[in-house]
């Protein structure tokens, strides 16, 4: 499309101006300042490719604007567009914007450039341009692409510099604070482990100061107890100095009168003993009524004798009594016999009978025994004779009448008579025949067998007497020995034998008085012997009672000691000073250790850490995704890279092969241009040496954008707008300027170009390069 | 002969974090981290309801970034519920704190030291067993410490170790050789430091019982103890019990033929309660695209969804329409140099991803530290994301 003709009928300063006709080539507008080149082109500019206001700019739109601009297609259809304020319409319908397709804004960045727009480089890099038109076949996305990949990368991790504003960064840093934060959590490890060690050491110090405290309490207690007991320390002391006048307590034995006592008493009772058995053996004399103990002693195993046989003397007497009757009854049998029978003579004549009967005739008769009597009035008369010399009146009434007895007891005889006499005594008739013998042999026998039995009981009558008088005789030798006086045998010799029971008494009593005495003796010597030390039982209880004084001051001292040692008193020491009391060390101690133990259990119980590392592990995980999140991306990058770089190796762009056949004109082959692929960023190769955006010159630079914005003006629509430069090389020094007109007499082979200049240089050099020349004024 | 039972656990990695949550719940990180106690209470609570005779612990108790005095507190605490003894080597993840004696164990607690001990067990029943242990005392080391390890011959012997098995001399971790721990007279090799359970051999056993816990994709299944009955001095039965409390998933999710919301309500309802999963995205279509351009968006509509939680997704799948590589235009350009890009090896790859002087410097390490598996999928994502966003452009 080119314009062919413009009339502006009010814009700005500009009032009913016509310009035209318009080379369809290159056309170069010279005018001074406030000639009307910014006034025309932006009239064209805004009524073509309509924007909003915009400041700054001049002129300013408005309501009034209005003119025409008469244009012609590059198939060569002609249009006129008319504007009337904000209304721009065109006759046959086109709009230029709609026929181009080109955004108005690009339009003013490549097709309407001030000098400005050559400065802003970013122009030729937006979007639009972009992805349009440096790309190859297929990749007319690659710049969205790759922008997206740069995106999400940028979001991760910006490749220049770590931030922690977000993505990685971000995450780095949220897991280097909470690394920060659990290493702190966690110096609650050695933190515990010093809470440890100080609780050792405070419970060390603790168990020190309580035995201080201890041994203070204890100190102070005595003191106490010093106070307390000062009465008995008082008391004590008193008894100290009392005892040590008690020196004579040591020589008191340690039985004190305890000994002494039993030996008094021992020696009383063996003295009372010793009495006693005096008055016992005096008593038993008085009873031997003047009998000798020693005779009566003497002939004990005679009187003891006696005494045994008192039962057979007596028996004796009884039994020679009783026999004796027996045989005068005998006696009285026979004479009966004799008198009722046969006769003597005819029992004397008997053959078979008589010597018997004559025999016991004889024997029968009772005949008078003088002997014993003889014998016992003898020994009778010796005795009295004997009492009547002594003078002792009862012996010898004892005597004599001990005569009179004898006398009396010897048996009376009268003669007997021969068997005739018996016979007739008995009755029997003189008659009695020899034959009446054998009747009479059976009688005879009787009275034979009687008289046997008479004579036999007359036998035993003489034995028991005969015994008995030597009992007597016995009786009256031991009595006499004995000095006493006869009485009767039973009397007698019971008292003989009480006699020796005394006697033997009295000699027991003796040997048992003796042994008192002996008894007495030694305990006196001995009650003696122990008193000697001490001089005399008076001197004993003094000691012994001082000595218990003495005890009883001990024990008193003991009991005080006791008493004050179970206060905690030592009576052989000073009262104590009490220590300092650790009582506030032990409790700052405990408060201590109260602490430690809640900060021990605040550790043990502690979720914080683990809370924390929860934390940790969560962003580990977070980061591990967003990591590979960032592998894949810079994969894709690179993949996308390489692809890219491949690709571009055998298709290079259109619009950066046009730029850099400008930029070679401009820059008399000095510089050539180059695009990343992927990015479409543009560089320069300056032969060896590629030059990034960045690192341009300004005239570089200007040079740069000029040829890309050519070659983007010339390859952005099918429509080939016209271009609109307002004197853009000012900037240039003169060899750009006139590379500059170079390139643009290039392009405006295929575009229309209206060039406005200010500069005469540039509008000469325009003209060298083949412009068509139109010089402005309002 | 004795006849006894005991449990048999190892990497109980008290208080470590789980990896690849990216969720900023609070309470979901304090249920995954609390995870790993639950899992070790389980362990006592299962050796009280199988009356076990004692207990073995073959380290990494702890977590070397994690360990606290508290997480040392509540592993005491929880020790101090099991009345049974426990005997513990310490492994490469226990290396020891200045505070740590602070924070004492219970008195049924045998920690073995740095040089081998024995321990005769005089058992309930009145039997014996030997607990034969060595511990680490640093964060790694070459030295064989089961070959250190000695057992009775006349007594059950249990070797308590922390220790790299077959994996080679430059192991940093106690490296030993199967060959020579089934020559001692050690009748169960009690290990740790792997974190798959394995039984590397029987009569004796040598036996890995995995961490207590998963906490990672690459811990997925189940994980608990050993339950160890012994009869007659013999092993007579060996039963892993689990006892994790939440469980490591990968699941597949189809894109084909799914409209975004059917997708989304597919893919939900096969995540379990108590699971953590990683969804594998596969086969063609339109969402392909929509997954890999917003793949928050989508995983948070999964979330929102499931019973489980979703850890991340994994996008295998392949947009409808992939441009050859055979063209002359840019795009076939792309797909062509991408493949390419796929074969290159792992240096220059880095060098290609981290080519800026911030990349480099912050974030070389992380790529390093990438399998080649995972830099083939970044380059697999990146021809698909590139590829889509011609195809974007386009419409």
């Amino acid at each position: 499309m080119m314009i062919e003709a413009v009339r502006i009928r009010l814009f700005g300063k500009a009032v009913n101006k016509d310009y035209g006709p318009i080379s369809p080539g290159l056309t170069v507008c010279y005018g001074e300042n406030e000639s009307g080149k910014t006034t025309l082109k932006e009239f064209v500019r805004t009524t073509l490719f309509k924007t909003g206001k915009r400041k700054n700019i001049y002129p300013q739109t408005s309501n009034s604007d209005s003119g025409e601009i008469d244009c012609v297609t590059d198939s060569g259809k002609r249009f006129t567009v008319t504007r009337n304020g904000s209304n721009v319409v065109s006759s046959i319908g086109i709009m230029p914007s709609d026929i181009s397709g080109v955004d108005p804004n690009i339009y003013r960045s490549v097709y309407a450039m001030s000098p400005e727009d050559l400065i802003d480089t970013d122009a030729v890099e937006s979007g639009d341009i972009k992805r349009r038109f440096l790309t190859v076949p297929g990749g007319e996305n690659m710049p969205q692409i790759s922008e997206s990949i740069n995106i999400g990368m940028e979001e991760l991790l910006r490749p220049e510099k770590m931030t922690s504003v977000k993505g990685i960064g971000k995450l780095l840093d949220e897991i280097r604070q909470n690394g920060e934060a659990i290493r702190d959590a966690r110096s609650k490890g050695p933190e515990y482990e010093t809470l440890v060690k100080a609780e050792a050491e405070i419970l060390s110090e603790l168990s020190t100061l309580k035995e201080m405290k201890a041994e203070a309490d204890a100190v102070r207690a005595r003191a106490e107890a010093y106070i307390k007991q000062e009465r008995n320390l008082k008391e004590y002391g008193d008894l100290v100095v009392g005892r040590e006048g008690m020196a004579d307590a040591d020589r008191a034995p340690p039985e004190g009168m305890e000994r002494y006592r039993e030996l008094k008493d021992s020696e009383r009772s063996r003295r009372e003993r010793m009495e006693e058995t005096d008055r016992k053996l005096k008593s038993l004399r008085d009873e031997m009524a003047g009998a000798s103990p020693a005779a009566v002693m003497r002939n004990e195993e005679r009187i003891r004798s006696l005494n045994e046989n008192i039962g057979s003397y007596l028996s004796a007497a009884s039994d020679s009594e009783a026999v004796a009757a027996s045989a005068s009854r005998l006696d009285a049998e026979i004479a009966a016999l004799a008198v009722d029978g046969p006769g003597r003579d005819t029992i004397r004549n008997a053959d078979t009978g008589r010597d018997t009967v004559e025999k016991g005739s004889e024997t029968d008769m009772p005949k008078k025994n003088y002997a014993p009597a003889l014998a016992l009035l003898a020994l009778a008369a010796l005795c009295a004779l004997g009492a009547f010399v002594s003078g002792i009146p009862y012996i010898y009434a004892a005597s004599v009448s001990a005569l009179a007895a004898i006398y009396f007891v010897l048996p009376e005889r009268s003669p007997a008579n021969g068997f005739s006499d018996f016979i007739a005594s008995r009755g029997f008739p003189q008659d009695t025949r020899r034959e009446d013998v054998a009747g009479l042999c059976a009688a005879i026998d009787n009275i034979r067998a009687l008289e046997e039995k008479r004579d036999s009981e007359i036998g035993q009558v003489i034995k028991m007497r005969a015994d008995m008088e030597k009992l007597e005789s016995e009786l009256d030798s031991v009595a006499s020995e004995a000095g006493i006086e006869r009485t009767s045998f039973e009397a007698d010799v019971r008292r003989l034998n009480a006699l020796l029971a005394r006697s033997s008494a009295i000699s027991d009593a003796e040997i048992t008085a003796k042994t008192a005495r002996s008894e007495h003796q030694t305990a006196k010597d001995a009650l003696e012997g122990y008193l000697s030390p001490y001089g005399s039982a008076e001197e004993l209880e003094r000691i012994v009672r001082l000595k218990k004084e003495r005890d009883e001051a001990d024990s008193n001292m003991e009991k005080l000691r006791k008493i004050m040692g179970s206060a905690g008193i030592d009576t052989g020491s000073e009262p104590p000073l009490p220590p300092d009391d650790p009582a506030e060390e032990i409790g700052e101690r405990q408060r201590r250790l109260g602490m430690i133990n809640s900060q021990k259990n605040a550790i043990l119980r502690d979720a914080d850490t683990e809370r924390l590392m929860d934390v940790r592990s969560t962003l580990r995980a977070e980061l591990e995704s967003e990591i590979r999140r960032w592998g894949v991306l810079s994969l894709e990058r690179y993949i996308a890279d390489r692809a890219c770089d491949d690709i571009y190796e055998s298709m290079q762009p259109r619009v950066i092969r046009t730029a850099d056949r400008y930029l070679d004109m401009m820059t008399g082959g000095l510089y050539r241009m180059e695009s990343n692929p992927r990015t479409k960023d543009v560089s320069i190769r300056g032969g060896t040496e590629v030059k990034a955006k960045g690192q341009w010159s300004s005239g570089l630079a200007g040079q740069v954008c000029l040829s890309l914005k050519l070659a983007v003006a010339k390859e952005l629509s099918e429509e080939k707008l016209p271009m609109l430069l307002d004197d853009v090389l000012l900037v240039f020094d003169s060899e750009r300027k006139q590379g500059a007109c170079r390139a643009l007499s290039e392009a405006a082979k295929d575009m229309q170009i209206v060039f406005f200049t200010c500069d005469r240089e540039t509008y000469g050099l325009m003209k060298q390069a083949g412009a068509e020349s139109m010089e402005m004024s309002l | 002969m004795s006849d006894f039972r005991f449990i048999h656990c190892a990497d109980l990695h008290l208080g470590s974090r789980f990896a690849g949550i990216r969720s900023r719940d609070g309470e979901l990180a304090e249920r995954m981290t609390e995870s790993t106690f639950s899992s070790f209470s389980g362990i006592t609570d299962l050796a009280r309801s199988e009356n076990a005779d004692f207990m073995v612990i073959s380290g990494d108790i702890f977590d070397k970034e994690t360990i606290t005095p508290r997480t040392r507190f509540r592993f005491a605490e929880i020790l101090g519920r099991l009345d049974i003894p426990c005997f513990i080597a310490w492994g490469n993840h226990d290396h020891t704190t200045s505070w740590e004696e602070g924070v004492p164990l219970p008195a049924n607690v045998r920690e073995f030291g740095g040089e081998p001990e024995r321990f005769m067990l005089e058992l309930r029943n009145g039997g014996a067993v030997e607990i034969s242990g060595i511990s680490f005392t640093s964060k790694n080391t070459s030295e064989d410490l089961a070959a250190k390890l000695e057992g009775g011959k006349d007594v059950f012997t249990v070797g308590c170790v922390h220790c790299d098995v077959d994996s080679g001399d430059a192991s940093a971790y106690a490296p030993a050789r199967l060959v020579d721990m089934i020559d001692k007279d050690i009748d169960y090799w009690a290990l740790g430091h792997i974190h798959r359970r394995a039984v590397l051999h029987e009569r004796p056993y040598v036996v890995y019982p995995g961490n207590t816990q998963g906490r990672n994709i690459k811990e997925s299944g189940e994980k608990g103890a050993y339950v160890v009955t012994v009869a007659s001095d013999t092993v007579e039965e060996l039963r892993f019990v689990p006892t994790q409390k939440i469980v490591w998933e990968k699941i597949e999710a189809d894109i084909t033929g799914h409209s975004l919301g059917s997708f989304i309500d597919s893919v939900s309802s096969k995540i379990k309660k108590d699971s953590v999963v990683r969804i594998a995205v596969k086969g063609r279509g339109a969402l392909d695209n929509m997954i890999r351009s917003e793949p928050d968006d989508i995983l948070k509509a999964i979330q929102s969804r499931s019973a489980g939680t979703v850890a991340d997704l994994e996008v295998c799948s392949k947009p409808e329409r992939m441009p050859s590589a055979g063209g002359n235009d840019l795009v076939s350009k792309v797909a062509s140099v991408a493949d390419s890009v796929m074969g290159m090896e792992r240096g220059r790859l880095i060098d290609i991803i981290c080519d800026t002087a911030t990349s480099k410097k912050h974030l070389r390490k992380y790529f390093e530290s990438m399998s080649d598996e995972d830099l083939g999928n970044l380059v697999g994502d990146a021809k698909v994301r590139l590829l889509e966003r011609f195809s974007e452009a386009s419409e």
